[in-house]
């Protein structure tokens, strides 16, 4: 990489820190198309720039650069949490084994309505589901086309930022369903209980 | 196997179970059982006791779990019967039991997810952005009524439609200068003048540019936030007026100080 921005050492340097004074301005996740307006250069050119960023940070440097909810953002390495904590107060998005759930089913079936989370978990999620909108983790995003045309909810760019997710691909795979049929099930139980 | 759960153990981890499927994925994975219809009928005395114990504390949640306790009791009684002639499709698509199974896998696939989105959140938390001025509060919980929030949006539309495309170049530089902290101060201001309220109209005067109505909005979602200020709308579609609730007005300078850096 050294020999391939040799000739426009300073350039690219010049650009580099020009990316890092945005970056560290916008504080937001800035997406690729964002920064391009911003700095006036062709792609290529800030793709460089970004990696050379990454790589500058990594030398012993507080921040990292990271991708997230489609964009690029600096943040403080964890190693620093405890230090930074004690600053004050932190932002801190605590949630409940419920609102966990029903924040995953969302996740992974949106956009969903709520009749369709509650016949996942079996138990009514109202309350829950206004707890994740106040957090602005969740937004309505429509409404089905269905009798009563109910609230279709999808998760935000919020989200994305507070499980550092750069996009809804991103999100870990769900594991396989497992076992489904009475038979397969059954073997597998005897052979559990024989080993034990 | 040989796991043994005492009989008066449930009444205390009761309100542990998010419902009917959280208690039976439980019992099924305390046993280290398969999901199966074979595992479910073997938790079936053991969840109809969970509800037992259950039913005096809460008739609502109850309810929920009564629904699963009458599939699991007909599960059971089919086993004890002779099986009946396996018909094609239609008879499996049917069963309660299967079906039982499918929403338990289901369930325990999106409860694991939750975990490992758990995981990641903490994860995060050890990541510190900076905080863009004023704005990641506001995105923290917002105080007002999701309604009065609607109007207040659609209120601001109706200003904006009405703001200059183009600006002067001169209103611009002016508008740029202004921060969502300066346009606190302003705001406040403006309600000492009028004795503590305002119509929210009157906050953005005539000529305002997109930056400084934008900005201003900003400055009375954050006002509404700290509490400074209500939101009060007599009527659909009235008038929305801006109230001080934040204290003694005389108290805070207008300058600098108190009302807008706590």
């Amino acid at each position: 990489m050294g020999e391939a921005d040799a000739p426009s050492r300073s350039g690219t340097a010049d650009l580099v820190a020009a990316l890092e004074a945005v970056l560290f301005v916008a504080a937001v996740p800035l997406p690729e198309q964002r920064l391009l307006e911003i700095l006036q250069v062709e792609p290529p050119l800030l793709e460089a720039a970004l990696e050379q960023l990454a790589r500058r940070l990594e030398a012993g440097r507080a921040l990292e650069l990271r991708r997230v909810a489609g964009g690029w953002q600096m943040v403080t390495r964890p190693e620093h949490a405890a230090v930074v904590s004690r600053l004050g107060p932190v932002r801190r998005v605590q949630l409940s084994g419920p609102a966990l759930e029903v924040l995953a089913i969302v996740a992974y079936r949106q956009p969903v309505t709520r009749v369709e989370i509650e016949a996942v978990r079996g138990v009514n999620c109202e309350r829950t589901l206004r707890t994740l909108l106040e957090y602005g983790l969740i937004a309505e995003v429509g409404r089905k086309e269905a009798p009563g045309r109910p609230i279709l909810y999808g998760t935000t760019d919020r989200f994305l930022e507070t499980f550092g997710l750069d996009d809804l691909s991103d999100l870990p795979p769900l594991e396989p369903l497992g076992p489904a049929a009475p038979g397969e099930g059954e073997d597998r139980g005897a052979v559990a209980a024989g080993d034990g | 196997m040989g796991v043994e759960t005492g009989g008066a153990e449930p009444l205390i981890r009761l309100h542990n179970f998010e419902g009917p499927l959280d208690l039976l994925l439980h019992l099924i994975e305390e046993r280290q059982l398969e999901i199966t219809e074979v595992s479910l009928v073997e938790v079936t005395d053991q969840y109809l006791a969970y509800v037992e114990a259950m039913r005096p504390f809460d008739l609502d949640i109850a309810s929920e779990f009564l629904v699963v306790a009458s599939r699991l009791l007909d599960l059971k009684a089919r086993t004890l019967l002779p099986p009946p002639r396996p018909e094609p499709e239609e008879e499996e698509a049917a069963d309660p039991g299967q079906e039982l199974v499918r929403r338990l896998l289901e369930y325990r696939q999106f409860r694991q997810a939750a975990q490992l989105l758990k995981a990641r959140g903490e994860l995060e938390e050890l990541r510190f952005p900076r905080t863009p001025e004023d704005l990641a509060a506001l995105a923290e919980q917002i105080e007002v009524a999701p309604a009065a929030l609607a109007e207040l949006l659609a209120a601001m539309e109706r200003v904006l439609a009405q703001a200059p495309e183009t600006e002067a170049p001169e209103l611009e530089m002016e508008a740029e200068r202004l921060t969502v902290a300066e346009a606190m101060r302003q705001i406040v201001a403006r309600l000492r003048e009028r004795g503590g309220s305002t119509r929210f109209e009157a906050l953005f005067p005539p000529g305002s540019g997109r930056l400084r109505i934008v900005v201003t909005f900003l400055a009375l979602l954050e006002l509404l936030r700290r509490r400074r200020v209500t939101v009060r709308q007599e009527v659909p579609f009235g008038p929305i007026e801006i109230a001080w609730a934040g204290g003694s007005l005389e108290a805070g300078p207008a300058g600098r100080g108190g009302v807008v850096d706590g």
